[in-house]
């Protein structure tokens, strides 16, 4: 089992996946998350229902 | 007793409890599975974000009103470059477009690719296919996740946009961005900046926010002030706050498990204490037998550390065994709902195999020592009274 974690972890394509991503900021100087959770990202403000809805990276841009 | 007979005899306890061990086995692996999943998700994703944030600009300028960003003059660019210690003034523009059938959204992010770097850096993510004819109309680059959902809409090639001022704005879907960068890239729509201005609806002196570097770490907390100073509406954001937002985030949800872990795990010793000192259990009656035909306590206490050690070591290689093949060979089908959410588009992450040895060895002590003293302490009492006793 141990033998089998370490081939995955020495065989997975870590530059690979790094360097994409961090083309990705480098081209688009983001590295706001593609997720849509721990912050309000609804159609509707939960949190304030009348006001506007927030964006993914308000939580930290609009502190 | 550390001789072959006491490893014999061992061996034939292990085998007889098997059914007692093997209970006892499979909720641990559980318990572990579940903990190590989560944590493995946490550092994996805290990886990739500081991997990526190395080569984010240190700080972002934008403009408040009331509370909320709003567009942020592009004159604000020229301002700050006559600041002495910035460089690599970048203006961004993104915005988030609401698919208002389904409520979903997508990032779209406009890129000057006049620049020369943005080319290379295109070339580089997108290296199959013939650059030049990205630019020959209006088209974009999208993400996994934007692909699969405009697929399922039946916008196999194109989208039209509606943009603020009425008008539809027709973008062909030129190529779709690597999956690798899922994580950050799988609800994204990259465009070429006017384009991008034009769909978001701001003027062509208007940017969203504005990037910049200042190389020297030991001025950043007086650039802020400097800055802020610039205009009254002007918001500073560096780095270090953007990486410490995503620290707390995950520490908190990964935290949040922990201590549920705590509590099972709490539970779970309490029902193994009780369960060993039971008074007329055939536990008490097998250490009494065995003080009866000489062994020593410390023999005693030896044999029950030593099974108890198997079946733990067993169970946490079993636990953190089956959590990392859940989470980096296939993907954490449920659990990563948690960290990446499913109001959205749907995310497929291949995550980057992070194991964090303090975290392991962490949840090996929390799991290890009062599983140890739930089973010794009983045993111990048992085997320090008088074998007649013990064995009534």
């Amino acid at each position: 089992m141990v033998f089998a974690m370490g081939a995955h972890a020495l065989l997975f394509p870590y530059t690979e996946t790094t360097q994409s991503m961090r083309t990705m900021t480098e081209l688009t100087y983001m590295t706001s998350l593609s997720t849509s959770v721990a912050y309000d990202e609804l159609a509707f403000n939960a949190t304030y229902p009348e006001m506007p809805t927030l964006g993914r990276m308000d939580f930290i841009y609009d502190k | 007793m550390t001789n072959n007979a006491f490893w014999h005899f061992l061996t034939l306890q292990l085998f007889k409890e098997r059914s007692k061990h093997t209970s006892v086995i499979l909720i641990s692996v559980m318990i572990l599975f579940l903990l190590s999943s989560v944590l493995f998700i946490s550092s994996s994703i805290r990886f990739s974000l500081d991997e990526t944030l190395k080569v984010q600009p240190d700080f972002v300028v934008s403009r408040l009103q009331g509370g909320s960003s709003i567009a942020t003059p592009l004159a604000w660019g020229d301002e700050l470059l006559d600041i002495y210690g910035i460089s690599k003034v970048t203006p961004r523009v993104y915005g988030r477009y609401y698919f208002t059938a389904k409520e979903k959204s997508f990032l779209i992010v406009g890129v000057d690719f006049m620049e020369e770097q943005s080319h290379e850096r295109l070339q580089k993510l997108i290296e199959t296919t013939d650059i030049k004819t990205f630019f020959g109309g209006k088209q974009m680059l999208v993400g996994a996740g934007v692909k699969t959902y405009l697929e399922a809409h039946f916008y196999k090639s194109s989208y039209n946009f509606l943009t603020p001022d009425g008008t539809f704005e027709k973008v062909k879907i030129f190529n779709t961005l690597p999956t690798q960068s899922n994580l950050l890239a799988n609800d994204m729509m990259v465009m070429p900046i006017d384009l991008a201005r034009k769909v978001l609806g701001l003027g062509s002196e208007e940017v969203s926010d504005i990037t910049f570097n200042v190389p020297n770490p030991d001025e950043w907390d007086m650039m802020t002030d400097k800055l802020s100073a610039l205009h009254y509406d002007l918001h500073v954001v560096n780095k270090n706050e953007v990486r410490k937002s995503y620290e707390n985030l995950y520490n908190y949800k990964g935290g949040l498990f922990l201590m549920l872990f705590i509590i099972v795990l709490g539970t779970f010793a309490l029902i193994l204490y009780q369960r060993y000192s039971m008074v007329y259990s055939s536990e008490r009656r097998h250490i009494g037998l065995l003080r009866a035909l000489g062994w020593s306590i410390n023999d005693v206490l030896k044999l029950k550390l030593i099974e108890t050690l198997i079946v733990v070591f067993s169970s946490f290689i079993l636990g953190v065994f089956l959590a990392y093949v859940y989470v980096f060979m296939v993907g954490a089908p449920i659990l990563r709902e948690i960290f990446l959410g499913g109001q959205n588009l749907d995310n497929v992450v291949s995550f980057v195999p992070v194991v964090d040895f303090s975290v392991l060895s962490s949840i090996f002590l929390i799991y290890a020592l009062p599983f140890i003293a739930a089973v010794l302490v009983p045993v111990w009492r048992v085997s320090v009274t008088d074998p007649k006793e013990a064995m009534l």
